[in-house]
Formats: structure tokens, sequence, C-alpha cells
């Protein structure tokens, strides 16, 4: 039996920053190696971006890095030398998966489609991660996460319920966007990977980061596409559909049957106001919400938001506190799930990591090893994998090719 | 070789509403066969959610339930009765991967646990999708995607940039949170399959809601670890941070690094800035993006944001503008890409569709099933796959097991 799920796999990642990163990411910590191509004494972008450990900047010490690059081994290679590219195609032979994220024109330029990387390697799967895919007349337009989140029509639809309407329009927080593009990159990875597996046949696989995020906003799409009408983020009357204020924070209730509106009523202590009839009908307690959210927005304000959560979740209704990074952290159902792990990582020392949100009976997914220092296996790679002489080495990294 | 990379897969689902469905979908648009188990009588909640096709609600025409449940098969079952559950065990006898998201407690109430089903087929991967996970003190609370969103701690950091940082957390538009869940529900089944493959050990797979959700905001999560700050969502001094109102709606662009910023100078019509040594580099730049911003918003509102866009990336600049449902649908881009994709109905009739956001170059999907109708195929599961007569057909039926 392996010790993980996918420990199999070999894949060479040659990306940058967070989406292909994250992909590559999630299938290291199901166990496939991952060789992360990084271009010499530069790195990978992320590198260079906060938060760094005590607010003090040093490529090796990124909060983003050391979180997107956990269980990866990394060597430095300029593939825009010849010898880089030869290097590189060497690997790939070695290899099941090539997970890359750069504009089509480039890899042409390059030399480095999968028309001519299946031929030294019919068995690869080739996962290419851009802004608008591989086809189109926008393949090769540049976006980050910041363009693409709006680009997919997501940004629009926020703050969706706004008070103000008139407020521009705005994203979530942290580098969702790309996670999700990573995530979906993973799967369509993971699948050809299975199928190559049964027919011994690999394929390219072409994932379109604005796709991805049209995917997630589907029923607004779907609308338009169909009935020609454009969903906006006006507010309508429907009952709590934003976070109510507590003592000390937010919380999110829901109460959308009939039997949860009750059971809701008993836990306020059945309140004059909530008598009302209208209010007894799926319907109009939603076309009343406006009348109604006052009430337990006073209601709920003098509690504290995590034992309101657990009031609550006893009497079987839906709620969530509007948790922040610290709440999480302390959490006792993070705690018990073993969601953070320490790690010991060379330059960063020990630190807290999020894992993975699945937990396997049999494959555990394990943090083995921090993100990689900057080339730090090179020499096992280059020397023990690809046969070359430590002489050769030290050249190499004096043309500045590795 | 297989039509579809994961054609030879067999998938049973006893889901509601969006992660699990989702989940399962995206397995059976790339050739997984999908067997979804719904109520009898009612079947999947998503049936009576929006948005309706023409604002008439029908069970058989909500575009929800529509999107979720392409390319699947539909049976009707119910699975509180005996006689239910032991044809649900016949049924997980003959599949590989079995996808269920009840609270653990309705679980081993129905006798469905893992440790039971595992004693039918060794095989099995089992992936259970719930609020917060299979073990720890919350295990058995419930949470729809409003609630899921807010406890994985990504609301809070919303609005982002917010003009009005008081104001309270909101969340993504649409079911991006559950989508999300879906997604990396998918992952994980996969990734045990693909063990399953090699080790011929199949095994439970425990998703947990929350989880996923931190996962994607892991930097700020990561960050606290770090240094005991909690990331607040308020102003910061940064450049073009939020999208620039145009003529026509928003877009939102980016300059990041020396080359963007002098082409982004020249291309806002100030050649000077280009060059002035004040604003030579990011660090300088920052420090002066009131001036900055303040400037691109009066030139933004003086054009058109696809002009825009078109106009930035043909000076190899990112940037995409805020798109809408209407652009979305209207993108030739998207049409160059065939992203949606026109599928038949018995009721909703021919619709448009968001297809998927891989092209997969070999094994790509391109026969579309729609949505099953309530009890579709029963008589092809129950009669075909388990050998039922048609009389005990009708019996099950009066008895409303199926």
């Amino acid at each position: 039996m392996s010790e993980q799920a996918l420990s199999h796999l070999k894949v060479i990642e040659l990306c940058n920053f967070v989406c292909g990163p994250y992909c590559t990411k999630l299938l290291a910590d199901l166990g496939t190696e991952v060789i992360k191509i990084e271009p010499p004494a530069m790195g990978d972008e992320a590198r260079r971006r906060g938060p760094f450990l005590n607010d003090t900047p040093d490529p090796e010490t990124s909060g983003l890095f050391l979180y997107l690059n956990t269980n990866k081994l990394s060597i430095t290679l300029d593939i825009k030398t010849t010898t880089g590219r030869n290097i590189l195609k060497e690997l790939i032979k070695q290899s099941d998966i090539l997970v890359e994220d750069n504009p089509p024109e480039l890899m042409q330029k390059l030399g480095l489609t999968y028309a001519e990387l299946k031929k030294i390697n019919p068995r690869l799967v080739m996962t290419s991660i851009t802004p608008f895919g591989q086809t189109g007349p926008y393949r090769d337009y540049k976006a980050s996460e910041m363009n693409l989140y709006h680009a997919g029509g997501e940004g629009y639809l926020l703050p969706t319920q706004s008070p103000d309407l008139s407020h521009e329009p705005v994203k979530s927080g942290g580098l969702v966007g790309d996670c999700v593009c990573g995530l979906s990159a993973a799967i369509a990875t993971l699948s050809a990977a299975y199928c190559m597996g049964e027919t011994g046949v690999g394929q390219h696989i072409d994932v379109s980061r604005q796709d991805v995020l049209m995917t997630m906003v589907l029923l607004e799409i779907a609308m338009f596409a169909n009935m020609g009408l454009v969903r906006s983020r006006l507010h309508r009357p429907l009952l709590m559909p934003i976070p109510m204020e507590c003592q000390d924070g937010y919380i999110m209730i829901s109460a959308l049957t009939d039997r949860e509106w009750q059971d809701l009523k008993k836990v306020m202590g059945n309140p004059a106001w909530a008598a009302d009839e209208r209010f007894n009908v799926w319907i109009t307690r939603h076309t009343n919400g406006d009348e109604i959210n006052p009430h337990i927005r006073a209601w709920v304000k003098p509690h504290k938001k995590a034992e309101l959560f657990r009031k609550l979740q006893e009497n079987a209704l839906v709620a969530s506190p509007v948790n922040t990074s610290e709440d999480l952290v302390k959490s006792p159902q993070m705690e018990s799930r073993g969601f953070f792990v320490d790690v010991e990582h060379p330059k960063a020392g020990k630190l807290k990591y999020p894992t993975v949100p699945y937990r396997f009976s049999h494959t555990p997914s394990r943090i083995e090893r921090p993100a990689p220092l900057l080339g730090q296996d090179n020499d096992i790679i280059y020397c023990e994998r690809l046969g070359y002489s430590k002489e050769e080495i030290t050249k190499l990294k004096e043309t500045g090719v590795i | 070789m297989p039509e579809q990379a994961l054609s030879h897969l067999k998938v049973l689902e006893l889901c509601n509403l969006v992660s699990g469905s989702y989940c399962t979908k995206l397995l059976a648009d790339l050739g997984a066969e999908v067997i979804k188990v719904e109520p009898p009588g009612i079947g999947d909640g998503s049936r009576r959610r929006g948005p309706f096709l023409n604002d008439i609600p029908h069970t058989e025409r909500s575009g929800l339930f529509l999107y979720l449940n392409t390319n699947k098969l539909g049976i009707t079952l119910d699975v509180k009765t005996r006689t239910g559950q032991s044809i649900l065990k016949e049924l997980i006898k003959q599949t590989d991967i079995f996808v269920e998201d009840n609270l653990p407690e309705t679980t081993a109430e129905l006798g469905l646990t893992y440790a039971e089903l595992k004693k039918i087929n060794p095989h099995l991967v089992m992936t259970s999708i719930t609020p917060f996970g299979q073990i720890g003190p919350y295990r058995n609370y419930k949470a729809f995607e409003l609630n899921s969103v807010h406890a994985g701690g990504e609301g809070y950091m919303m609005p982002i940039e917010s003009t009005f940082p008081t104001r309270e957390p909101v969340k993504g538009g649409g079911l991006v949170g559950d989508c999300m869940c879906g997604l990396s529900a998918s992952l994980a089944t996969l990734a045990a399959s693909y063990d399953m493959k090699a080790t011929g050990m199949g095994q439970h797979v425990d998703v947990s809601k929350q989880d996923v959700l931190m996962t994607m905001v892991g930097l700020e999560v990561a960050m606290f670890t770090y240094s005991g700050t909690v990331r607040t969502r308020h102003k910061r001094k940064a450049m073009l941070a939020a999208p620039k109102e145009c003529q026509d709606g928003y877009i939102m662009m980016s300059a990041f690094g020396d080359r963007d910023w002098q082409v982004f100078a020249r291309f806002i019509g100030k050649d000077s800035w280009a060059e002035e040594e004040r604003l030579n580099t990011s660090m300088k730049r920052w420090e002066n993006s009131d001036e900055i911003d303040q400037y691109v918003e009066t030139w933004a509102k003086k054009h058109k944001k696809d002009d825009l866009f078109q106009q930035l990336q043909a000076n190899a600049l990112a940037g995409a503008p805020v798109n809408t449902s209407e652009d979305l649908v209207k993108s030739p881009q998207l049409e160059s890409r065939g992203f949606f994709v026109e599928i038949d109905h018995p009721k909703a009739g021919k619709l448009n569709y968001p297809s998927v956001s891989y092209n997969l170059s070999r094994t790509t999907c391109n026969t579309w099933r729609a949505a099953p109708l309530l009890g579709q195929h029963n008589e092809f599961v129950y009669c075909g796959r388990l050998g039922y007569d048609k009389q005990a057909l009708v019996k099950m039926s009066e008895a409303g097991v199926i």
C-alpha cells in the first residue's frame, strides 16, 4: 500500500506566484513528488511578496511562498537558455505531469509546446494554466488575480445586498480567485493522470482562469445566457441575508424552513412581534424580511458570537460566527481536527501551517517538508537524477543556467 | 481507450443542494457515471430554489438544479426505510465512489458509516462533505453556504479595501463557497480513487467545509499564527487597489514593477510620470498612490471599459473589465472557447449551460446530458443494474420507497 494517495506520481512545476504553485501544492500534499523549477537567483515571485516573518523581507521567509510550496523540491534553471531547455526536457522525460503557467506565445518561442513534449514523453500530462486559456482572441492577454476576479464576473455582484449601491465592485479577500483556479487545475490534472494510468497515453489540459471563476458564479451567468437578465447586487427583501452584529463581532444565522423559524422564535423567548402570522410562512417571512431583521438584530446585539453560535446549534439551528483569523487559530474544532501543524524551516524557523481540508482514512496527507530554499535540491536532481557531475554543476552555476 | 478521462468510474451520490452535487458534477463532466439518489416525491432541495426558467417555479426547471446535475442519472430512494437502506447497499456494492453530505449522526443512524460500507465493498472510496468535518466538537453542527463562508474566515475580510470599513462583513456573490467545497471534495475523491487503483483498497475521505474555506484564505490565517496580528479590511495605502469607474462600468488595472509602470504612465497620458525620479520605484509609487489614483479615476471616466481592456493588453499590461453576466455571455473569448453549450431537457427545453473550465486535449467532454428528471433512471438502474422486475418497481413506488 502506498503511504500517501499520490506517492507514485512525479510532477514538474514551471509556475510563478499563486495559481500554479497552489495546484501542485495540492498534489504534493497528497504525496506526489513535485520538482519546482525557479529562475536562478530571483526565484518565484511569491518569495518577494509578504507577509514576511516579523515583517522583515527575506526571500526565504515569505508567508505566501512558505504556504504555497510545502512538500516540494526546488531546483533553479534558466529555461530561456538552450542548455536550460535541454535539461528541462530531460526532466520531463522522467515525469508524469508538467504544470506550467506561461503565455502560449512564450511556450511556443521556447519550443515547449505539448506537441513537442509529447514526442519525448507520450505519457506526459501537461497542464497549462493561463488567464484566458490556450485559444481565443485573448489567449496571450495578461491578468493577475485582481483583474481576473473581475473578468470572471464575480466582482460585479459584490458587495451584494449592499446598503450603498453606488459602491464600486469589490473582490473577495485573500487570493481566493487564484486558489480556486489552482484547485480546478488540480482536478483536471488528476483526472488526466488517472486516465493515463489506464491508457498509457497523456494529454494536454488547457485551464482558463476566467472560465474557472465563471463556473463558480454559475447562476447569474446562466440567467443571462437564457433569459437575458443581468442580476445585480441590489438589496432584496430577505430574512437575515447578511451577518448581524454581536457584542464582539458578527454572526450569520439562517432560518430557512418553517421548523427552523419556530425554533428560532423559541430561542429568542417567543417575543410578541414574532407572533405575526405572516411570518409563519416561508415566502412572506422573506418578503417581510425588512420588518423582521431589525427585531432579530436587536436580540442578537447583546450576545457574544461564540456563545450564540453554540446556543443556536444546540437548538438545531443553522448559524456560524464571522470568524477572524484569530478565532480560527484558537478554534476547538480546528484543534480537534489537527488543522494546523508545526513545520520547521531552516530560515523561517518553526511555524504553524494550515494543512488540507480533507482527511483520508488510509493515506493521510502530511506536510513532510517545508517550502524549499531556492535551488535547495539542485544537487539531488541534477547529479542523482540526471547524472551530471559536480564539475558540470559548477559550470552551469557560473553561466547562470541554474 | 476511454472516451473521457473518468469513463471507467462509477459514482453514487447521496447529496442535497450545492457542494456535494457540484463535486459529482465535476466528476460526471469528466466522464464518470454518476447515479444521483433523491428522496421520492420531493427530490433534491435545489429543485425548489430559483432561478426558475421564465420565473415560473417548477421542480424540473430550476436553473440551480439543471446546472449542478448535468451528465448524471437520477433515481429516487427513501434511505430512511429499511428496504431503502438495503437497496442502497446493493448499489454501493457495484460502485467505486460514494459521495454523501449527511451529518455524521444521521449517517450512523442510517447504518451507512464507512466502517459498515467497507465490509460490503472494500474498494469503496467514500467521501463525506459536512460543514465541520467528521470529528471535533462541531461535527454535527449545521451550516449553509452563507454560514460556512463566514465560518471559514473569508467574510471577515470583505468588503476589502472598502470605503466603509465599518460596515458589516459580506460574502462573495453566488454560491462560490459551496462550489469551492465541491471542488476540494472532488480533488480528494480523485486522489483516493487513484490510490485505490494502485492498491485495490478504498478509504474514507472526510471533507470539512470550514477547512476548505480556510485553506483558501490560508494567507491571513497563517499570518496570524506568525505574528498574532488579525488582518483587517481597512483601506491601506495601495496603488490601483480597486476597480476604476469608466463610462459604462468598471475596469481593474494593474501596473506592478517598473516596466509596467512606465508603460502605464504613458498609456494614461502622463509621460512625465514615467521619467520622474519621485515615482521610479514601487515604494515611491506606493507613497504617492493617492495622487496617482486620483488622476487615474478622473482619466478612466472618459473611457469605455472594453476599449481600455483592449488597449491595456495591446501594451502588455494586466487588466480586465469588471464583467457583468451580459458581458460574459457576449464575450468573443468565451465564444471562441465554446464555453457555453446548448443542452436539451424534456421540461426546460434547450438552454445554454456554462461548461467546464478546462479542456482536455484527448478526452474532452463533448456529449452533454441534461440534469435527470426526478426518478428518470429508476427503471434503468433498479431493473438493469440490480435485477428487479417491473412489478417490484411498481410495488416499491407504491410503498414510497422509490
